[in-house]
């Protein structure tokens, strides 16, 4: 049974995802989850970094903390929708903060989905981010 | 010459009159513009107090995220197969976990209810099918529970003019008491009806409210006494966020219930007729 999961798993196809996340240790965790499910992910510490890591990394997918230092999320949000060559990447807001305000601007903005991280199941996570990239589900 | 004195002396007691109003209509001027500083100043102060919670919120939500995707990674066996008694243990963790991320969550929901009464945003939605959406979130913990959830919508469109995000918060603690608070082997009954309003009634079998209760239901960290029973956890919010965000949207709610019967709470918002044309 293992096997057969292990080779399920395996031919699952590569989703490149781009977080941009301040806080180490759900960096972490967050690599160590997204490597396991076949989703090579990039980290950036900040949001002044974030645009220069999309024309590097390509990403399929970006997660996106708001608050974040040197240029917060909402600031990255509207550059990379204003960019003819990144607009089109999805973008799942992933922040602690979880007024209607902020999901009103995030929304506003062009981001797909707004996400509490603390309410967030990982395994949900990860097959939104294989719907929005592959459109399939696991 | 009396005369004379006469009305110089009541003269005099006029200008007095006239010097008393005077003053203390300076007076009512000083203390007006005292009120309005003093107002300003506690303005300035509840926005800071509602600074503060939301940034204290927001730093707590972080460690706690990572000690809830840390136990979930463990408990999907992603770092290695658990033991039982291992299971268990994150199990009941995991659980504590949940329980302050929903601490917190409501505590900072009753702030920003209090400090803004009226809600933005709102759209037309179908009340059936969020509230279809909430019944399946419950099936696990139902089935867990021994609980059987039976959900009737309206046989038309229950559609309302609100913020979907708030109403299925106050749904899902009215859902989620309802479970809570029944024994095992017992029923959740979730109707729709539309008439002019569409009220939600929430019916069921668990241990009902007592009546000492009736007057602090709805009040903030307010707990009947036979709570305890099935569930001692309770922080008494659930019940004051559903009150609020429901009047919120000129709404309305009532229970009725029979300790160890069951209780039924009855929600009513107005009815919008129809869904918007795409």
């Amino acid at each position: 049974m293992d096997i057969l999961e292990n080779t399920t798993e395996l031919e699952k196809p590569l989703v490149k995802v781009l977080v941009v996340e301040d806080d180490p240790m759900l960096r972490n965790m967050l690599s160590v989850k997204l490597s396991m499910s076949r989703c090579p992910c990039m980290f950036s510490n900040d949001g002044l970094q974030a645009l220069d890591l999309v024309s590097q990394f390509e990403p399929q997918v970006i997660l996106l903390d708001l608050m974040i230092p040197g240029k917060d999320g909402f600031t990255v949000l509207a550059e990379l929708k204003a960019h003819p060559s990144f607009k089109t990447i999805p973008v799942i807001i992933f922040s602690n903060k979880s007024g209607d305000d902020e999901k009103k601007r995030a929304q506003d903005l062009g981001a797909h989905s707004f996400r509490q991280k603390a309410l967030t199941d990982l395994n949900v996570l990860v097959n939104e981010l294989r719907t929005l990239a592959l459109g399939q589900t696991d | 010459m009396d005369e004379v004195l006469a009305l110089q002396k009541e003269n005099k007691r006029l200008q007095d009159v006239v010097d008393s109003m005077d003053k203390s209509a300076r007076l009512l001027v000083s203390r007006d513009l005292e009120l309005r500083r003093a107002n300003v100043k506690l303005q300035s102060l509840d926005k800071q107090k509602s600074d503060f919670i939301s940034i204290a919120a927001h730093q707590i939500r972080t460690p706690l995220t990572a000690l809830k995707w840390s136990q979930q990674m463990l408990i999907d066996g992603d770092f290695g197969t658990l033991s039982q008694s291992q299971q268990e243990i994150l199990d009941q963790s995991q659980q504590s976990v949940a329980r302050l991320i929903k601490l917190v969550n409501n505590l900072l929901q009753v702030e920003h209810l209090e400090l803004q009464q009226t809600p933005k945003e709102s759209v037309l939605f179908d009340l059936n099918l969020l509230l279809k959406s909430c019944v399946t979130q419950f099936t696990a913990a139902a089935i867990e529970c021994g609980v059987t959830i039976h959900f009737t919508p309206s046989s038309v469109p229950a559609v309302v003019l609100a913020l979907p995000d708030a109403i299925n918060d106050a749904l899902v603690n009215l859902i989620d008491n309802a479970v809570k608070y029944t024994h095992r082997s017992g029923d959740v009954y979730i109707d729709v009806t539309v008439n002019d309003n569409v009220t939600i009634t929430i019916r069921d079998t668990g241990i009902g409210i007592p009546d000492s209760y009736k007057d602090n239901a709805f009040k903030r960290f307010s707990r009947a006494e036979n709570a305890d029973i099935l569930d001692a956890n309770g922080s008494g919010l659930g019940l004051y966020i559903v009150k609020k965000v429901i009047e919120s949207f000129s709404g309305s709610i009532s229970y009725e219930s029979d300790v160890g019967k069951g209780t039924t709470f009855r929600l009513s918002l107005r009815y919008a007729k129809e869904l918007p044309t795409v």
